[in-house]
């Protein structure tokens, strides 16, 4: 644990051990669904999983500065990694949500796009305090340059920091992170709805129209659920504070997608199965 | 039309309800310190600052907002499921949930500042009276708009998920915005009040925190009043314009293009926001210049 909080250990590299645990989890999972109810249920399996990788990864190029952010001593949200993906997720899953009926493609779109305009604006806001409340110009503490627009950091960098504000590229970092995280959420609840509505009569022998809030709602909480579990995975991948795709840390997120498909599957399983049983 | 039109005047009333929200919401977290900052309120016992700031982040902004909104919510859809009026459910709904945000804050507020007893760091129970009960005022405000502004999506609005659901949801989102927008001010501005303005405290002066007031010590209260002139309010506007524009682009846009109108129209929505963005990031630059020692002395003389 450094002085500013974020602990810097955690390794780069890809336990062997521990990855070939978990692909053979991801494969009992899809075996168990295989043998359970091949078709439909699979594909939702996997789309469950795909969804989580895109959760994963999108957390990635979220800038989280997290308590040293909040004393402009390290760039980025000053807030927790999981915390802010997570709003911004499922402020796209609201949208994707609302989008559903218009048509699979629309709804993925409209959950990307509500998770990016949330950290559009959230970033902005934080880009506001900092230099109309704090006036505190944004610089960066891992590139000397930013890698957009060019600008340099060094000379900005207050003394005694790590450096403060969210640069350009952080901020496009964050859109994308909040779109990706949108995209993944709105996917799994998608998937997960699809296979509810099909499922779910025959196993509660009740007509579909009833039947539909409910699929909503489990659909809802299980998003919700697996949204935070994969958040959680990479907010422990990147242990600490992240500035966005420029951050060194950022390269670490093959073993983060790792990680996701396996919790997504294993979490997929359980979720299909409370309606194809 | 008419049906477009009282969406978007719906749109607005929700807008403006987060507004009130985000602002409540950051202020309540002020007041009772549960935002990042507080790991300062923490650390500063540890290196002989004894102080009477309140304490109580043992869960970030977005979760605790999460469970309060929800539960809110939830208590709400089932007074309203045994035929209670909208409008008296979702009081009711909102003042239980505030009772549990009471137990927390106290609870939060007892061990995280027992825990330092071995610095010497006292509990003061007059703390509790006076400073709980303002926490969970401001927290009634934050989930009350929350709940009616989840309740106007689901009955006005339309959309699929069950007012509980949306609680958590959007309970998060505003924990989110709100931790996001207003914990710098808080922290840098606030905390550390007697560092110099226009850059970021260095990190040898981690835990000295202002301790003091105009008379006696300072206490959370004076926090709350500090941020509700600049971090509160920025706050609000997050929030607001986070669910405004949401439900504005998706009724507005929604019928063109098969759906793909509100993608577009969020896609510029955001190219703008983007513009803004650098816009203000290159005026900061040019306005306060590179950061130099003579800024900081001149500052702090």
């Amino acid at each position: 644990m450094s002085a500013l909080g974020g602990g810097s250990s955690g390794g780069e590299g890809i336990n062997p051990v521990g990855t070939v645990v978990g692909i053979v989890l991801l494969l009992l999972s899809l075996g168990v669904i295989f043998i359970v109810s091949p078709g439909m249920a699979l594909m939702a399996l996997i789309g469950v999983i795909i969804g989580g990788l895109l959760i994963g990864f999108g957390v990635h190029f979220v800038p989280v500065g997290g308590a040293p952010a909040a004393m402009g001593q390290s760039p980025g949200i000053a807030t927790g990694v999981t915390m802010l993906a997570a709003g911004a997720g499922l402020a796209g899953l609201f949208g994707g949500a609302w989008a559903a009926e218009l048509g699979f493609g629309v709804a993925l779109a409209g959950g990307a796009i509500g998770g990016g305009l949330m950290m559009a604006i959230t970033c902005l806001m934080v880009n506001v305090i900092y230099v109309y409340a704090m006036g505190i110009p944004a610089a960066s503490g891992k590139v000397a340059k930013d890698p957009i627009t060019g600008d340099t950091f060094e000379a900005y960098k207050s003394q005694g920091t790590e450096g403060h504000g969210l640069p350009f590229i952080s901020y496009v970092g964050g859109v994308i992170g909040g779109a990706l995280g949108g995209l993944g959420g709105t996917l799994i609840y998608l998937e997960l709805l699809a296979v509810y509505e099909e499922f779910l009569p025959t196993a509660l022998n009740a007509p579909a129209e009833q039947i539909l809030p409910l699929a909503v709602s489990m659909a809802g909480v299980f998003a919700i659920g697996m949204f935070l579990v994969n958040a959680v995975i990479a907010a422990y991948n990147i242990t600490g504070t992240i500035e966005g795709p420029h951050d060194p840390k950022f390269k670490r997120f093959p073993r983060a997608v790792i990680g996701c498909a396996v919790a997504s599957a294993v979490c997929g399983l359980l979720a299909i199965l409370v309606a194809v049983m | 039309m008419e049906e477009l039109l009282f969406g978007i005047g719906i749109s607005a009333v929700a807008g403006a309800l987060a507004t009130v929200s985000g602002a409540a919401e950051d202020t309540e977290s002020d007041i009772g310190s549960q935002g990042d900052p507080n790991s300062q309120v923490q650390l500063a016992p540890q290196m002989g600052y004894i102080h009477r700031i309140y304490s109580k982040a043992i869960s970030g902004e977005p979760p605790a907002y999460g469970l309060w909104c929800a539960l809110g919510a939830g208590l709400a859809w089932a007074l309203m499921a045994i035929n209670y009026n909208p409008v008296l459910a979702i009081v009711l709904g909102s003042a239980i949930a505030v009772f549990v945000q009471g137990v927390y804050a106290t609870t939060a507020y007892l061990g995280r500042t027992a825990s330092l007893a071995k610095f010497e760091q006292p509990v003061y129970i007059d703390l509790i009276k006076s400073v709980t009960t303002v926490t969970m005022a401001h927290a009634f405000v934050a989930i009350f708009t929350c709940v009616s502004m989840c309740f106007l999506m689901v009955n006005a609005l339309g959309h699929p998920f069950p007012l509980p659901l949306l609680g958590l949801v959007w309970g998060i989102a505003l924990g989110a915005a709100g931790s996001a927008t207003g914990n710098p001010f808080y922290g840098k501005e606030r905390q550390y009040q007697t560092q110099a303005f226009g850059a970021g405290v260095p990190i040898s002066a981690s835990g000295n925190i202002v301790r003091y007031a105009e008379a006696g010590q300072r206490s959370s209260l004076d926090n709350g009043w500090f941020t509700s002139k600049m971090g509160g309010p920025a706050s609000g506007v997050c929030f607001g314009l986070i669910v405004f524009l949401e439900l504005w682009r998706t009724i507005f846009f929604e019928e063109f293009a098969a759906g793909w109108g509100a993608v577009i129209a969020g896609i510029v929505l955001i190219l703008i926001f983007m513009i803004i963005d650098r816009f203000v990031e290159t005026w900061a630059r040019k306005t306060y210049g590179p950061y130099t020692e003579e800024t900081a002395e001149e500052a702090s003389s």
